[in-house]
């Protein structure tokens, strides 16, 4: 694994400050490994937003250096960002289509994709006749569908009750090792932190203050979630992060 | 997104009905006890009572001419709408591709939308000649403002910032972003629009009518007849066949907007 190869993610030294003043970020170094998964666990407005919008290409740092090797770079939004005109499969097409895929093989993806995450049977219903976790199933789906080496996600379950949160999370969790990409995983759970990521970045004002290495190999039990060396990490998890902010 | 919508008791479009009757009783109420009570014998001519009124609507040689009227009001209307939604969502569509064509664009919008119609009728007339041209440029001036400004809306605030990104992230073209971002976006607000444009067309060209009187008569223009010649009762037919038409239209857009806006959105 050469930081070269495709799915590197890299930021060394990277400050952010914004037009109006507001300095978001400063000094951070962080590194996606080709496949691996990194969570990164913050207060809201700490700037992990902001780290991913720098990944992705949205907005450039102010300082340092930012590298993506990735081909493809999807993302996935807090909020599942469906266009409502669209049936859940024309969503999930919708990218390919703005590339030009042909439209016999952008849709066979499209159907791959939707049985992946459970939804092969709503693919002609419309967003709004979806519940909360399925629109967030089909903006998963939508991400994975480019077949990216790199996938970021903004907090995507963060307003989800908690048992369909659990749900994604074993499905998310099953496609990462299944699927070959890293990632980029932002969210204020612990819990979620630690039970999806093999390293939990703690975020305090504007840096990263700590980092945690997570033992287990992919595939999770989601019963991990229950056992006693999960909540030993998650504690420690837990303390930095009082202790960061 | 809304559960399914109130059907406990009557259907939308039968309350609308019932509440619509109603109204026409409690105006014919009233209008009888003007005429027979409040007015004198020698003064009623100036509000006859709704029977005589509706007594012309079995005169064909008042109702011929003016239903012949009404139709090519219609037309004016229809064909004034027709030149402001496409002229209108062409602006739209030019303002919303830059804050720089938008600063130049949209103080001719407010122009058109402020400025009394009756200061322009002399250019009108002058440009367009006082027939039927100049009838449908009122009707197109007077409905064009709420298509320019919905569709605008539309095109620019509906999309979520978001889903901005996601084209962004695509590497979305302009065009792209247009067609399957911003235009289907913008459909419910056009089609508010579309409605608002559609009655304010009818009475544009019905105000184009009254100025603009060269070529076969319509509907406003016989409005000014009856008036000229106190004829009360064709008058009042024509008031009401007008008012009638007008609710008329709108009902069809809105009709339409809940038709094609429902399918998409389910609202
Ligand atoms: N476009 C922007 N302009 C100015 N300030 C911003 C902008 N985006 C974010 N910020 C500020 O940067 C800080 C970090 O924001 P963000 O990355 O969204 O935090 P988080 O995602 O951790 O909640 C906040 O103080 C926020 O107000
Ligand atoms: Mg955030």
């Amino acid at each position: 694994m050469t930081p070269e190869s495709p799915g590197t993610l890299r930021l060394t030294g990277v400050s952010k400050t914004f037009e109006d003043g507001t300095t978001a970020l400063t000094g951070i170094d962080l590194t996606v490994a080709p496949g691996e998964l990194v969570t990164l666990v913050g207060p809201s407005g700490c700037g992990k937003t902001t780290i991913l919008r720098l990944a992705a290409g949205l907005i450039a740092p102010s300082e340092g250096e930012l590298t993506v090797t990735a081909d493809t770079t999807s993302f996935v939004f807090q909020d599942p960002t469906l266009l409502e005109w669209r049936t859940a499969l024309r969503n999930v097409e919708l990218v390919g289509e703005l590339r030009h895929v042909p439209r016999a093989e952008r849709r066979t993806r499209a159907l791959e994709v939707l049985d992946a995450v459970g939804l092969a049977d709503a693919a002609a219903k419309h967003p709004r006749q979806l519940s909360g976790g399925m629109r967030m199933r089909v903006s998963i789906a939508r991400a994975l569908v480019a077949q990216p080496d790199l996938a970021l996600f903004d907090e995507p379950f963060g307003a989800l009750d908690e048992i369909t949160r659990l749900s994604l999370q074993t499905l998310l969790q099953d496609l990462f090792a299944r699927a070959e990409f890293g990632a980029l995983f932002i969210t204020h759970s612990v819990n979620e932190a630690v039970y999806l990521s093999d390293r939990v970045l703690v975020m305090g004002q504007g840096r990263i203050a700590a980092e945690v290495a997570v033992p287990w190999p992919h595939p999770r039990p989601p019963e991990l979630r229950y056992s006693a060396e999960f909540a030993a990490v998650a504690g420690r998890v837990s303390a930095l992060l009082e202790e960061a902010s | 997104m809304t559960g399914p919508t109130a059907s406990r008791s009557l259907p939308g479009w039968l309350t609308q009905a019932t509440s619509v009757v109603a109204a026409l009783l409690g105006i014919g109420l009233v209008w009888t006890f003007v005429s027979l009570v409040v007015l004198t014998p020698e003064r009623r001519f100036l509000l006859p009572p709704p029977t005589q009124v509706l007594g012309t609507l079995g005169n064909p040689t008042i109702m011929t001419p003016m239903l012949a009227a009404l139709g090519r009001t219609t037309l004016v209307a229809l064909v004034g709408l027709a030149i402001a939604v496409v002229v209108g969502l062409v602006w739209a569509v030019l303002m919303a591709q830059s804050r720089w064509v938008e600063r130049i664009l949209y103080p001719y919008a407010v122009i058109l939308q402020t400025i009394p119609i009756l200061a322009l009728t002399p250019l009108i007339g002058i440009w367009f000649g006082y027939g039927i041209p100049a009838r449908v440029v009122v009707a197109v001036i007077i409905a064009i403002f709420p298509l320019i400004s919905n569709t605008f809306f539309g095109l620019t605030a509906a999309p979520s910032p978001a889903s901005h990104d996601l084209f962004t992230l695509a590497r979305a073209s302009r065009w792209q972003r247009l067609v399957k971002l911003q235009a289907p976006a913008a459909v419910p607000s056009i089609f508010t629009g579309l409605r608002t444009a559609a009655g304010l067309s009818v009475i544009g060209a019905i105000v184009g009518d009254f100025f603009f009187q060269q070529g076969e008569v319509g509907i406003g223009g016989l409005l000014r007849v009856y008036t000229l010649r106190l004829n009360m009762e064709a008058l009042l037919t024509a008031v009401g066949l007008t008012a009638l038409f007008g609710v008329l239209v709108f009902s069809v857009f809105a009709a339409l907007d809940r038709f094609v806006v429902g399918r998409w959105y389910g609202r």
